[in-house]
């Protein structure tokens, strides 16, 4: 199920907020809460299967098997045998992953380097299956280095099932969630969050299927070109930066909103990536909880900035490049990542004289290159990508004309100016968006019950409803 | 406004009573309106859709002969079938139809019961093509009220097309003239079609079969051949019900150099195999007549043709004559008649237009 679907808005979370909020009348005292965690488990099951059944074995087997070896760590008293637990953990998360996510990518791999010719599995990637995997794993390496307690296992369920942050994060820690799943005080129906938690839905459903829906389409149209003239190209790239970060963020303004109308606090994902003036802010900015979960048991494990300036970058570039390879079984991905990771470790030694910059132009020019490099993350393969960049420079085919091809949604014909002054100024009103409104974070902190919260709300839901049945996934969903 | 504090309690009552007044609306006035023709149909009102407006015409239009079929359907001229056959006719067409669209669409005209003559074209792709998925939208083809709630909040209907109905109506109200195709875009006997957009030619036909990169489907398929022609043609025929009202099935003229093309592919045998199976099931039909003008002269001259594949709309009026005329009918088992004229009509392309080149991969 999709958070962006009349299954989702109309059925699901309605009668799981009457069920939730309707429990404290049947049960009380110490029981409630507990009833309250299995609810919201049973609820998350439903949620995760109704995707496709057989990943519920999936899932049971990993939740399984990460808590039964996170016991087993803890409660071990050999040390050989609570080492031998963590590496068969982080070994069966590996292999997991890497069974359902990279087999057909390291097979093509073999197949090309040695010209074999080993089968492709073709395997259907079970969603979410990154996020639920790295959260888990992260969780294990907390219990090995005890800094996390194993407790009982409908409370490490909820953790880990949680629909509204399960198939596409934030990636979240046992010790910001378990406490407020345990605290009873969260257990009653609380306006002031119910509120709160639907404008900040509404906002996050607004971004995603109004506004990175339709650019989609322009990026779609354009990819599906056999070549791109200059202008379609940069059209192209802009659009994609819009849609991947309206997309993706709008996905987690919704799961915040969620939370908290279950009284949960889920941390916040983004911050206005693209106000920022270098890469590694923009990284502090975008994905938080990935950047946050890859410092700390990659970064940091590998030396961080312990060992030097020139360890340092070479830590930044092997953790970048592992987030190219989490976020997906391509080239395209690890080039993306590496490329990232590059620009981050070259701009720690060029700080003072970057910082000489004046500040619009560095934001500027982050955000071009950010978005160029959102390119390679989008292209399905290296000649796309081509097409892409060979037109962003080619001044000898300008074809403004071919806009009006990347804005056809075979309703009607309208004429290329209408055209072109539509795509553009969409972009443009999304450009002064993104670098200069406000930001989801300080949209609901400065949330109050008013009139005009309700009409913006209001707004925000039911043009948000009439885009729904466009009906399109969560770019997220497939990592 | 004033920007009047409330309590939660009084906020949240006040979110649900606006949103389901707001989507109450917003239901109300799609069913006035009605721009898809769901609940009724008019002609020249409003833009039409080949996907969104197909259905509605399909169960609320006024006619009594239904054409079903692909692009090679959508240039037929309605009248030609009112002054030929005394015809009141409406077409259901969709470009690349696939064979559960046909089957879909047959059931929806049967359902409404408004038709007497059926006509269907059958296309090469029918027979032992792919099978590709059914794209009217679920709510429109059934008569589920309850799965109506997608058109009444409808993204299409919403964003596409009432604000471009309703301009199109003010535009009429305030007397302004507007360029004809938006008045063709309007008109339910010119659902789908296409042939203004194009032009018709010999060089148009060659630079398509010669420039593979153009994505007309022209390249060398050699994988194109379906191992089962026969499993295919049995889906396909058990998905239709042919028994009722008059029912005329036609094969379309493609130019022989379609006929070349999928004689290098290797599969213009398989094709012949599954269309004489075909026809052979529909000799238990007294009510189903044939044509097959895939033998026909003209298939030679690619003037006739904007590609190896799609005639010009004079084909089509000469089709329509031919329903009028009985000429190109036959008997089920005259169909292996046309595959010697097919290969013949191969010879005499070539002979004709030696510049034709082979396809390679």
């Amino acid at each position: 199920m999709v958070f962006s679907s009349h299954v989702f808005i109309f059925a699901f979370l309605p009668l799981v907020l009457l069920g939730y909020y309707l429990l404290p009348r049947a049960v009380s005292g110490q029981r409630l809460r507990r009833a309250q965690n299995l609810f919201l488990i049973a609820a998350s099951l439903f949620f995760y299967g109704y995707f496709n059944v057989s990943y519920l074995l999936l899932i049971a087997a990993s939740i399984l098997v990460n808590y039964a070896l996170a016991r087993a760590i803890q409660d071990c008293r050999q040390q050989g045998l609570v080492k031998l637990c963590f590496i068969l953990g982080v070994l069966f998360n590996i292999l997991l992953i890497g069974y359902f996510k990279y087999y057909d990518f390291f097979i093509e791999n073999i197949n090309f380097l040695f010209h074999s010719n080993y089968a492709l599995k073709h395997l259907l990637l079970p969603l979410g299956i990154s996020f639920f995997t790295f959260q888990q794993l992260s969780f294990l390496v907390s219990v090995y280095k005890k800094e996390e307690q194993v407790e009982d296992f409908i409370n490490y369920c909820v953790f880990v099932l949680f629909f509204p942050q399960l198939v596409a994060g934030p990636i979240v820690l046992y010790s910001e969630m378990i406490p407020q799943f345990r605290d009873e005080s969260r257990c009653r129906f609380n306006g002031d969050n119910m509120a709160g938690g639907i404008f900040m839905f509404c906002i996050g459903l607004f971004k995603k299927v109004v506004v990175a829906d339709t650019v989609a389409l322009f990026v779609d149209n354009g990819l599906a070109q056999s070549s791109l003239g200059l202008v379609a190209s940069w059209a192209v790239v802009l659009s994609y930066a819009m849609q991947i970060y309206f997309d993706f963020s709008g996905y987690s303004d919704m799961a915040i909103g969620l939370g908290k109308m279950f009284n949960i606090d889920i941390p916040y994902n983004f911050l206005s990536p693209y106000k920022s003036e270098s890469f590694s802010e923009l990284w502090r900015r975008w994905h938080i909880t990935l950047g946050r979960a890859l410092s700390t048991y990659v970064y940091k494990p590998l030396g961080g900035s312990r060992k030097g300036e020139f360890r340092a970058c070479v830590n930044t570039f092997i953790t970048f490049f592992i987030s190219g390879l989490w976020h997906g079984a391509a080239w395209t991905y690890v080039l993306w990542g590496s490329i990232q990771g590059l620009l981050i470790a070259l701009e720690r030694p060029l700080r003072s004289k970057l910082a000489k910059i004046p500040h619009p132009l560095r934001v500027f020019s982050t955000f071009i290159l950010f978005a160029l490099l959102a390119t390679i993350f989008r292209a399905e393969n290296f000649s796309q990508l081509g097409m892409v960049f060979s037109g962003l420079l080619n001044f000898s085919n300008i074809n403004i004309a071919q806009i009006s091809a990347l804005v056809l949604d075979n309703s009607f014909d309208f004429p290329t100016a209408v055209d072109i002054i539509y795509l553009f100024g969409l972009l443009a009103v999304l450009l002064f968006v993104v670098l200069r409104c406000k930001n989801s974070k300080e949209m609901l902190e400065s949330f109050r019950c008013d009139s005009k919260s309700l009409a913006f709300t209001v707004f925000l839901f039911c043009f948000s409803v009439i885009h729904l049945s466009r009906g399109s996934i969560f770019i997220y969903f497939n990592f | 406004m004033n920007n009047k504090n409330l309590s939660s309690a009084q906020w949240l009552r006040r979110f649900l009573a606006l949103v389901l007044a707001v989507l109450a609306i917003l239901a109300v006035l799609v069913y006035i309106i009605d721009p898809y023709y769901h609940y009724r149909a008019y002609d020249h009102k409003y833009k039409i859709d080949k996907i969104f407006s197909v259905p509605g015409v399909v169960k609320n239009y006024d006619y009594d002969t239904i054409i079903i079929g692909s692009s090679m359907t959508q240039n037929f001229d309605m009248d030609s079938f009112r002054r030929e056959l005394g015809q009141n006719p409406v077409k259901a067409t969709l470009g690349g139809i696939d064979t559960p669209e046909v089957a879909a669409l047959l059931k929806l005209a049967q359902d409404a019961g408004h038709a007497e003559n059926y006509y269907l074209c059958i296309d090469e792709t029918m027979l032992f093509g792919d099978e590709g998925e059914q794209r009217f939208p679920e709510y429109l083809m059934d008569n589920n009220p309850f799965n109506d709630y997608r058109y009444f909040w409808g993204y299409e209907a919403w964003m596409r097309f009432i604000p471009l109905d309703l301009a199109l109506l003010a535009a009429d109200k305030l007397g302004i003239a507007l360029p004809q195709r938006f008045q063709d875009a309007r008109s339910v006997d010119k659902m789908g079609e296409w042939a203004y957009r194009y032009s018709f030619g010999k060089e148009q036909v060659l630079d398509a079969y010669a420039n593979s990169a153009n994505g007309e489907g022209i390249q060398l398929d050699e994988n194109a051949a379906v191992e089962d022609p026969i499993a295919q043609c049995d889906k396909f025929l058990s998905s239709i019900d042919l028994s009722q009202g008059n029912v005329v099935l036609y094969f379309p003229p493609y130019s022989a150099l379609m006929w070349y093309k999928m004689q290098q592919e290797g599969r213009l045998d398989n094709y012949f195999a599954a269309k004489r199976y075909f026809t052979a099931q529909l000799s238990a039909y007294d009510n189903v007549t044939i044509y097959d003008f895939q033998g026909a002269d003209f298939t030679t001259d690619l003037d006739n043709y904007k590609d190896v594949r799609h005639h010009s709309p004079e084909i089509n009026d000469f089709i329509v004559h031919c329903f009028a005329t009985g000429e190109y009918r036959i008997a089920p088992e005259q169909v292996v008649e046309t595959e010697a004229r097919i290969l013949q009509n191969i010879e005499t392309l070539l002979a004709e237009n030696p510049e034709i080149p082979t396809l390679r991969n």
